[in-house]
């Protein structure tokens, strides 16, 4: 179910832009060209959840929409598809 | 970390044709592909030096420590890249020389071409290009971002046209103005609040004394990856402010209402979020690191070098500890004062006993400002400039 939800906020966000506009992320058809490609980069769990929590360069911090338990389901979802 | 980067074929095809497969590719397509492959670096920074740099992502690039030599400017090819938005392709740019920047907030507003900058009179400086987060990767807390130690730096000479040679010939600027506001040419896609992901960075207004649009970087036009054809260049200012494939450039009351501006690029403690009210990355502080020997040297006379910069000063002195910083010597500048902005390179020549040396530096300025021993933390990781962190541990047999 986190995975559902985590596939979905990915590709739809919320208040903030989903992460797919911007980032491409072949587990979840995800194309965007604006950030680092995420298959690519393969980032770590901590890695997407520090990025999610404060934002790096133009990406914002979603610690203000997503509570830590929802920071780290998605930064984990991130993190495992990527190793797919 | 990310210190390898795996470049995996299928973006080798995208990246290299924007097709997506072998068959739509071509010869020059190929070719980018096959240099990308020999290189191991992104398409659009294929020209660069293979080797000499650590790819933290395909938008982040750190020079290798020990690829800064005794050379006042940094080649071109050895710059780091740090693009917060992809870079501008030349089918996006089209003409250069037509390409525009709208200049608003003067007495008579108007989009001016590159081709039109070229006959206002060009100067010339000298200036360092620093990311904030440069030596983030010394700092002891987590931090989100690339894991920068001394390679998001360079030195670089700009030439283009004075800012203030540009608001003198559009009637000065209008009325009371504080900011001095940046906009990048990037597309922003749509679904996207642009406010969310441009680059639009505002300087206090007394910037606009020092800033140039830039064409030329280190005598050839700016590349795309560094922001050409048109670059807001802030002398002393870190990179961010810098703002690549300017676009508009503007006189304001207030400060960009810009993510970017608005909560990006913030100090503040570790564990706050950014806001408005901390202070912004503006003005870059005094700084040197040791760029040679980085781990073994010879027994007998090495010669130790590096780079310092004041900032927005000029320096005074740089000294040089092999014993980690329980004694200093002064170390010798090399070559021309290429200006306050500017960074120095520094040598000193010493005599190493077999054994391990701990070799630091430490600049200081004119007015006496100098590097400390340690740098207090900040939550994204910004500005440090502690002598103690940059060490290195050089053994000797």
């Amino acid at each position: 179910a986190e995975d559902d939800w985590a596939r979905t906020y990915f590709l739809e966000g919320g208040a903030m832009p989903a992460c797919g506009i911007c980032h491409s992320l072949d587990a979840a058809e995800a194309t965007g060209t604006v950030g680092p490609d995420l298959d690519l980069l393969e980032p770590t769990e901590q890695q997407v959840y520090l990025a999610l929590r404060d934002g790096v360069g133009v990406m914002p911090a979603f610690s203000e929409e997503l509570p830590e338990d929802r920071l780290r389901a998605l930064a984990d979802y991130v993190a495992r598809a990527v190793q797919e | 970390m990310l210190d390898e980067l795996k470049v995996k074929r299928r973006h080798f095809l995208v990246g290299a044709a924007g097709a997506a497969g072998a068959a739509a590719l071509g010869d020059a397509g190929v070719r980018a592909a096959r240099a990308q492959e020999a290189s191991g670096l992104p398409d659009y920074v294929s020209w660069k030096e293979p080797g000499a740099f650590i790819q933290h992502s395909p938008q982040t690039l750190e020079t290798m420590r020990g690829e800064i030599g005794l050379s006042p400017l940094t080649p071109n090819d050895l710059v780091f890249v740090r693009n917060n938005l992809p870079s501008l392709t030349e089918e996006q740019v089209g003409d250069p020389e037509a390409w525009e920047v709208n200049v608003e907030g003067v007495a008579q507003p108007r989009p001016i071409t590159l081709a039109e900058l070229r006959t206002l009179g060009p100067e010339t400086v000298a200036c360092v290009l620093q990311c904030s987060g440069n030596g983030r990767g010394f700092f002891e807390h987590e931090t989100s971002g690339s894991q920068w130690l001394t390679g998001a730096a360079a030195n670089v000479s700009w030439t283009g046209v004075p800012v203030r040679t540009v608001v003198e010939a559009m009637g000065g600027v209008d009325g009371d103005k504080s900011f001095m506001t940046g906009t990048g040419g990037e597309p922003i896609p749509e679904g996207l609040d642009p406010l969310t992901v441009i680059v639009e960075r505002s300087v206090p207004l007394e910037a606009q004394e020092v800033a140039l649009l830039a064409w030329e970087m280190n005598g050839e036009p700016i590349p795309l990856a560094h922001g050409g054809p048109v670059r807001l260049v802030l002398p002393g200012y870190y990179g961010v402010n810098n703002v690549k494939h300017l676009k508009r450039l503007s006189f304001d009351e207030t400060q960009s209402q810009a993510d970017i501006q608005r909560s990006g690029y913030r100090v503040r403690p570790v564990g706050e979020s950014g806001a408005p009210d901390q202070p912004s990355m503006y003005q870059m502080n005094v700084k040197s690191w040791v760029t040679h020997p980085l781990r073994e040297a010879g027994t007998g006379r090495t010669q130790i070098w590096g780079v310092a910069l004041g900032g927005t000063e000029d320096l005074d002195r740089v000294e040089v500890s092999t014993d980690g910083g329980e004694t200093w010597e002064e170390a010798r500048f090399v070559g021309p004062d290429l200006g306050r902005f500017a960074w120095r390179p520094f040598v000193l020549a010493a005599d190493l006993a077999p054994g391990t040396h701990r070799i630091a530096s430490r600049a200081t300025t004119a007015s006496g400002a100098a590097q400390p021993r340690d740098f207090e933390p900040n939550h994204r990781g910004y500005g440090h400039n502690g002598w103690d962190a940059h060490a290195v541990d050089v053994t000797v047999q």
